[in-house]
């Protein structure tokens, strides 16, 4: 099981235990759920943003063929297939699963930092994201949806961990820029910002993984690549959140979150007169609502 | 479309000039580069640009990584460094990242801290890509590396992206490690570098990377470079934004 000329070690062929669309139709309905969410938001605030961010994360969806071949991970074949590239084919579940983890989620935790939600409280929804992706990863590779073809202990980091990145930074770069902005810019933003989190998040963090995957390393070689791939999740959730609580306390210093004043989910998801509305003018001299 | 086996795959380079040429001229840089981050960190007591020049040296493992996804070859009779992915990346290459990755981010966050304007950055950014361009015009002469892509898309695998890999690491380390204090510090002077590059070429990369991939049309091929032109601009424009809210909020020191 090579790759011819190169001498790389190809995916192993794999098919599931299961018929693969019942996998399909729980994300279908995983999907469903997060697009009624964004249609409410989108209503409630009167802002396109939320459906733009689920627009621009299928978009990204396209990068899943690399960082697939770099962390080793293969789909079952008999899962229906939504597009064909680098040589993989990726299933439709996993298209469609980019609409509430790198589309709307960014947008909530946007919307939490916009609202003074805590650093702390941050780091352990982010905490939990990466247990319930956990979750996920145990399902789908007991029932052979999908497997990991490297060597330990890679193969276990190669998508639990990143979940802390992308929706903390894109949460991050929606509150700094598209918070900021009106109209087709506020569009745009939102959807670049969307596009561009994923591979950030990966590429940023988890190269030490790839590199050793791809390497005859000594096992604790292994072990410090991986070590180092969870330090810079970490350090690269913790910076987000860190430049969030920055840029709110120079934004609106008084606003819910901040002085002991928690914001209500209400007002973090739909609240339509959050703290920043209140806030006239930021240091460069715009809007802040 | 390209299969796993193609990923891989590159074709044949030989330099006709001696593999001493490109060591010589990117060590130079690498040495003064070198040499001015031991001098700041002694004479300002800080070692912040040694950290960054270490963390810029570790960074060059993620060169095979984006030498396969943009198509990028280097000379067999090369120095090789190291060898990884079916890559051997050349040691000129390795010391090539401390100036660039390492040390001009530390230069460009002395300056975000100092109240350079949006003018300026864009300026260095440009002064960064043209260096870059230098060294590609260097090459067309010695042939150490070439990029076997598709027109346009060859132009734009190495230099393009280059433009907001210093400007996204100043940041970080003005936003991030110059108000931390002794350890903390040093390890987010060595991280940033670390992360930096792949952070900005992978976030920017993918319209490239897959017209690169597929058998796109000429008129499709042009329309990857556009976007991933405007992807490029929108970074740096995001970035210079960022530095001017935070130099004008004073949030950091």
């Amino acid at each position: 099981m090579n790759l011819a000329d190169s001498g790389l070690p190809g995916p192993p062929p794999l098919v599931a235990v299961i018929d693969p669309r019942i996998l399909l139709g729980i994300f279908v309905i995983l999907v469903g759920a997060a697009l009624v969410v964004a249609v409410r938001l989108a209503q409630a605030n009167r802002d396109p943003l939320p459906l733009v961010c689920c627009g621009g994360a299928l978009v990204a969806a396209l990068n899943e063929p690399i960082y697939d071949i770099l962390g080793k991970i293969v789909y079952a074949e008999n899962n229906p297939m939504a597009y064909h590239a680098f040589g993989r084919a990726i299933p439709w579940f996993l298209v469609l699963g980019y609409l509430p983890w790198v589309g709307l989620a960014p947008y909530l935790v946007f919307k939490a930092m916009q609202a003074g939600v805590t650093r702390r409280t941050l780091h352990i929804a982010a905490a939990t994201l990466f247990v319930s992706v956990g979750c996920v990863e145990i399902f789908g590779n007991s029932l052979r949806l999908w497997t990991y073809y490297g060597e330990p202990p890679m193969k276990y980091l190669g998508v639990a961990p990143q979940a802390v990145t992308y929706p903390l930074v894109g949460g991050f770069l929606l509150y700094a820029f598209a918070s900021r902005l009106s109209g087709w810019r506020r569009v745009l933003t939102g959807f670049t910002i969307s596009v561009m989190i994923l591979p950030i998040g990966y590429a940023a963090t988890s190269w030490p993984g790839y590199f050793a995957l791809y390497a005859d390393l000594p096992p604790v070689v292994d072990w410090v690549a991986s070590a180092a791939l969870l330090a810079m999740c970490a350090a690269m959730a913790a910076g987000a959140t860190y430049l969030a609580q920055r840029w709110r306390e120079s934004v609106d210093p008084h606003g819910p979150g901040s002085a002991g004043q928690p914001a209500s989910i209400r007002q973090i998801v739909f609240g339509a007169s959050l703290p920043v509305a209140r806030s006239t003018a930021g240091p460069l001299g715009k809007n802040s609502s | 479309m390209s299969t796993a086996a193609s990923l891989f795959d590159e074709p044949t380079l030989i330099s006709p000039m001696p593999a001493a040429v490109m060591l010589t001229f990117f060590g130079v840089a690498a040495l003064a580069a070198a040499g001015l981050a031991g001098y700041w960190a002694v004479t300002r007591r800080d070692w912040l640009p040694l950290m960054c020049c270490a963390g810029a040296a570790v960074c060059a493992l993620n060169e095979p990584i984006f030498d396969v996804l943009g198509k990028i070859v280097y000379a067999q009779n090369n120095v090789i460094a190291f060898t990884a992915f079916g890559r051997g990346i050349p040691w000129f290459l390795v010391i090539g990242y401390i100036p660039w990755v390492g040390l001009l981010p530390y230069v460009i966050a002395r300056g975000m801290a100092t109240g350079w304007s949006g003018r300026q950055l864009y300026t260095i950014s440009a002064a960064g890509v043209l260096s870059v361009v230098f060294t590609e015009f260097v090459n067309t002469f010695v042939h150490a590396w070439r990029y076997y892509g598709e027109t346009p898309l060859q132009f734009f695998g190495g230099v393009a992206a280059m433009a907001c890999v210093p400007l996204a690491g100043g940041f970080l380390l003005y936003a991030l490690a110059f108000p931390l204090r002794g350890i903390s510090r040093m390890a987010a002077g060595f991280f940033i570098p670390v992360m930096a590059l792949p952070m900005m070429f992978a976030g920017v990369g993918l319209p490239l990377y897959l017209a690169l991939y597929t058998d796109a049309s000429l008129t499709m091929r042009v329309v990857a470079v556009g976007v991933l032109v405007v992807f490029i601009a929108i970074a740096n424009v995001g970035i210079v934004k960022l530095t001017q809210f935070w130099q004008r909020a004073n949030l950091s020191p």
